[in-house]
């Protein structure tokens, strides 16, 4: 078998590729906005465009050596977007080779090790009365685990003072432990943009309501660092979904910066190095919790991955995958049932884009509101 | 499909673990002697039990699942001889599941990287000029890596003074260097019977002959000392055969005491084990060189790993399988060719057991001299 064809789709805020063969089977792989998640994600496209010339024309099943060739044939290492363009490569040709082996991926990689995974949804709200309703709603649909931003509004920005900023984690948290109860899950993200002093003072001020963990506290750029703030406050730490090599999770193992880590399949690497990192962190004692923020392509992949290795404790879900700029995309969406996600068992990766749909929902760049600190400087967004 | 039986079969010092199932579909493991390595290794055979208390009656396709459940029975950790026993079923699990999808166990695993691996053939000689002669041989029978004891009879433990140990393996790494010429990759291998200082003194004295590596210098139990052994002489260390954990690994490698880890595909937990352990290994730039020292069957599993795993620079390859009673057991050898094993391509492991000619073989005690010093205490052996 050959490939003929790497194909970039685009639809609503989604990239895709579609990997075609000379025998008619193709693959399907999700890719990260990466660099582009402000804006469009032209570099990603480009590493696209880079990868293809080095996997047509060759035999699409040899997923470890492809992955080595696109990895080391960066002689100057491409960062997020090269990687985000190997690792939706990487999940098409699993699609591959599982569809030609008649098997889903998680059997072909000796799973699998459970056939539904616990999630958390994504809530919302802008002030802790309306975050308090959403997760009553999601408590109520079953979920078991719920993940809100704790700092009011994403778009409005931070308080403006330390204390105020504590004051209001501590005020959205509340809110949220009353309504969902002592014995649902709950998790913040605070999407890098606190210091090292804000975030350890909400971790401390946070330790009463048992959080689950506190994602990305701080900037992703200095592990050193996430390992003091990990040390200096008592909510473990959920970190990585801006970390793509087998290097950096080591480094951040290696130095006890995280308890659970958050590879992305569409950009740390795929299939192939997601598996690598989770033999790392079970060697640590730490859970791999896939990152999961695009489309039901990339549950689809996050779920034979939670199928395939031992030490997922939950799943990252959005939650908004039955809405028609998800759903219309593909043949099925994976449905949840009780606060789990069910894990088919069809070949390959077990799910398909629906292109035909593509023409309602056109491209779109990605928005994400800016953080500034009161004096117009800028925070991490 | 459900596991019927686990049996072991036995034949000269060897053993293996046979996986039954309803469907007529078996799969065989190379089962490693464990804490067995002289003597009788009852506990490895009692292991396997146990192991069958477990499997029987399971799907032996969730092999991972397996894996975790036979890990984790062991409420008190079962050492070296549970650890081969469940990586001797867990390689022939692997063996069914290739089986039942008609593929290569390197297939389903994303592979291949290669389709053959260089070996080091073990070399043996109890003088220099002996193994000088022998290596000369090996050489023209197309081997590109050799590995010897230097230390003389392998019986008759090591010389009685520092001096005279270093003097000893100087004049057999000499002779070894002249007869192959500069371009032959040399290894040498003291079973664990030095102190920290002699390895020391071993490892600068042949650094002039430029060996590949210098495999497991000194006991195997402390990793703070190996890694300083590794770091006071300028060899690269080989190391692990008798580790059998990703957690030990795991501080191996960040210890930095071994440039190559040597897991065995019985003792270090199977297929499932040795690929995190290979992942560990590649987020450190480290080479793993799979254990091999059993029976061709073992060769196979280690040949599916090589074909799945991107940082195997070099096979152990004892260079007897073409003898009895090791070529007499199996269907067919994995097939050397100029110096490199060939990556079998059948399903599976890509290699069967002969049962009726087991029988000619009756099953013999492991036997290893012990080691004394001059005065009649002992070393490790």
């Amino acid at each position: 078998m050959k490939i003929t064809k790497v194909e970039t789709l685009r639809a609503s805020r989604f990239t895709w590729v579609k990997v075609h063969t000379d025998e008619g089977l193709h693959g399907i792989g999700e890719a990260h906005p990466a660099s582009g998640t402000s804006g469009w994600p032209k570099a990603v496209y480009g590493g696209i465009e880079y990868c293809a010339d080095y996997v047509v024309g060759k035999n699409p099943l040899e997923v470890e050596k492809h992955w080595q060739h696109m990895f080391r044939r960066q002689l100057f290492r491409g960062g997020s977007d090269i990687m985000s363009a190997m690792s939706a490569i990487d999940q098409a040709l699993w699609d591959i080779a599982g569809k030609a082996a008649g098997l889903s991926v998680s059997r072909m990689l000796g799973g699998p090790v459970r056939d539904r995974v616990k999630v958390y949804v994504h809530i919302n709200g802008e002030t802790p009365e309306a975050l308090a309703d959403d997760a009553r709603r999601r408590a109520d649909e079953g979920y078991k685990a719920l993940r809100f931003y704790p700092l009011a509004s994403l778009r409005q920005g931070m308080p403006d003072s330390y204390q105020g900023i504590v004051r209001t984690a501590v005020a959205f948290t509340k809110a949220v432990r009353e309504a969902a109860g002592p014995d649902i899950d709950i998790m913040i993200d605070v999407v890098n943009r606190l210091s090292p002093p804000e975030a350890i003072a909400i971790g401390r001020a946070l330790e009463e309501f048992g959080l689950y963990f506190f994602e990305d506290p701080i900037e992703p750029d200095n592990i050193e660092a996430m390992a003091d703030v990990a040390r200096a406050m008592p909510v473990p730490v959920a970190t990585g979904e801006r970390m793509y090599t087998l290097y950096q999770f080591r480094e951040l193992l290696a130095r006890k910066g995280a308890a659970y880590i958050r590879p992305d399949p569409a950009l740390a690497g795929g299939i192939s190095q997601i598996k690598k990192i989770a033999g790392l962190a079970e060697a640590d004692y730490v859970g791999v919790v896939p990152h999961n923020p695009l489309s039901p392509v990339s549950t689809a992949v996050c779920a034979q991955l939670c199928a395939a290795i031992h030490n997922v404790p939950v799943q990252e879900y959005t939650g908004t995958e039955h809405e028609p700029q998800k759903r219309d995309l593909v043949n099925d969406v994976l449905e949840v049932e009780d606060g789990f996600l069910k894990i088919p068992d069809r070949p390959g990766i077990g799910i398909d884009l629906n292109i035909e749909a593509f023409k309602h929902h056109p491209p779109v760049p990605y928005e994400r509101p800016i953080a500034y600190h009161p004096d117009g400087s800028l925070r991490e967004y | 499909m459900k596991v019927t039986r686990l049996e072991v079969l036995r034949a000269s010092w060897f053993m293996w673990v046979k996986v039954h199932t309803d469907e007529g579909i078996s799969g065989i493991g190379d089962l490693h002697g464990g804490s067995g390595g002289v003597g009788d290794p009852a506990a490895v055979r009692a292991g396997v039990e146990m192991c069958g208390d477990y499997l029987v009656g399971k799907d032996p396709l969730q092999v991972e699942n397996h894996w975790q459940h036979m890990f984790r029975m062991c409420l008190f950790r079962g050492g070296a001889d549970l650890m081969a026993a469940i990586g001797s079923v867990d390689m022939a699990l692997w063996d069914i599941a290739g089986k039942a999808a008609g593929l290569p166990v390197h297939r389903l695993l994303g592979g291949p990287v290669r389709d053959r691996v260089k070996v080091y053939g073990h070399l043996v000689g109890d003088s220099p000029e002996a193994m000088a002669e022998n290596a000369l041989s090996m050489k023209e029978k197309g081997f590109k890596a050799l590995r010897f004891y230097p230390l003389g009879p392998f019986s008759e433990g090591v010389p009685d003074s520092y001096t005279g140990i270093v003097r000893r393996v100087v004049s057999f790494v000499e002779a070894v260097r002249e007869a192959v010429g500069p371009d032959l990759d040399l290894m040498i291998d003291v079973v664990c019977r030095l102190t920290p200082p002699e390895a020391i003194a071993v490892g600068r004295a042949i650094e002039p002959y430029g060996l590949f590596f210098f495999e497991d210098p000194i006991e195997p139990d402390n990793i703070d000392v190996m890694a300083m052994v590794a770091e006071r002489q300028p060899v690269p260390i080989a190391t692990g055969e008798r580790l059998y954990t990703i957690y030990q690994f795991r501080e191996l490698l960040n210890k930095k005491a071994a440039a190559y880890i040597r897991p065995d595909p019985s003792v270090s937990g199977g297929i499932t084990n040795l690929k995190k352990m290979a992942a560990q290994a590649e987020a450190q730039y480290v080479g793993i060189v799979p254990h091999n020292p059993c029976t061709p069957v073992m060769t196979a599993a280690n040949l599916q790993i090589c074909g799945a795993v991107h940082n195997v620079p070099v096979l152990e390859y004892t260079a007897n399988e073409h003898r009895s009673p090791k070529c007499d057991v199996v269907n067919r050898l994995p097939e050397f060719r100029d110096g490199f094993l060939m990556v079998p391509k059948g399903p599976g492991l890509g290699i069967e057991l002969d049962e009726k000619a087991l029988k000619r073989f009756p099953p013999e005690r492991h036997s290893r001299a012990p080691v004394m010093a001059g005065d009649g205490s002992l070393r490790d052996y």
